[in-house]
């Protein structure tokens, strides 16, 4: 079962990859590094189940927060590029 | 703990999908759409699963700090993301297909654009 989540993800992660090398716009990379660390938080919450130790959940809190505050900064940046 | 190794699956297979929405998309707005959900819908069913599983008031405090934060950051940022692509990107033809009924807002100066 944890190896089927793995696999899952790793799908996932190629799918945000793939956006962002592809992307035509700033906007879609931006939405493909915020899935990447999608991937990443649920990964490591993935790896704490197998394990077992919680050794890297605050890791999780701390990836929510940057992501938040690097998507709000590039969102204000590609509306202030346009006007 | 298996009922929460199954959430936690079904979370990852909620993220998987919005990876292949992302892909498969047709414009900024649709991908960024089908992401938002998947952030939400995904990273909660996982982490609700990590506390069925681990079940240890050390590590659950942080899962559900986590959550907590999800929760509160994630709407507000995918908002301010879609704001700024419907800025940047609609004045281009053929991005969103129909009607535009924010454009009609915005001219009927019941939106204020830049607030």
């Amino acid at each position: 079962m944890i190896t089927a989540c793995f696999v899952v993800l790793a799908i996932a992660a190629a799918c945000f990859t793939y956006r962002i090398v592809r992307g035509p716009s700033l906007a879609d990379r931006v939405s493909g590094l915020d899935g990447l660390l999608l991937v990443f938080m649920a990964a490591l919450t993935i790896l704490a189940i197998q394990t077992g130790s919680g050794a890297f959940l605050p890791v999780v809190v701390v990836i929510a927060l940057v992501s938040f505050v690097s998507t709000a900064v590039v969102a204000r940046f590609i509306e202030a590029r346009s006007a | 703990m298996v009922v929460g190794e199954l959430i936690a699956l079904v979370g990852c297979i909620v993220v998987m999908l919005g990876g292949i929405g992302l892909v498969r998309g047709r414009n900024p707005l649709a991908r960024s759409q089908s992401l938002t959900k998947a952030a939400t819908t995904g990273l909660a069913l996982v982490l609700i699963g990590g506390i069925v599983a681990i079940r240890e008031w050390r590590d659950v405090s942080s899962l559900v700090l986590a959550l907590l934060l999800q929760f509160l950051t994630l709407p507000v940022s995918s908002n301010l993301m879609a704001r700024s692509m419907y800025y940047r990107y609609t004045r281009e033809p053929d991005l969103i297909d129909g009607k535009d009924e924010l454009a009609d807002a915005i001219a009927a100066g019941r939106i204020d654009p830049r607030t």
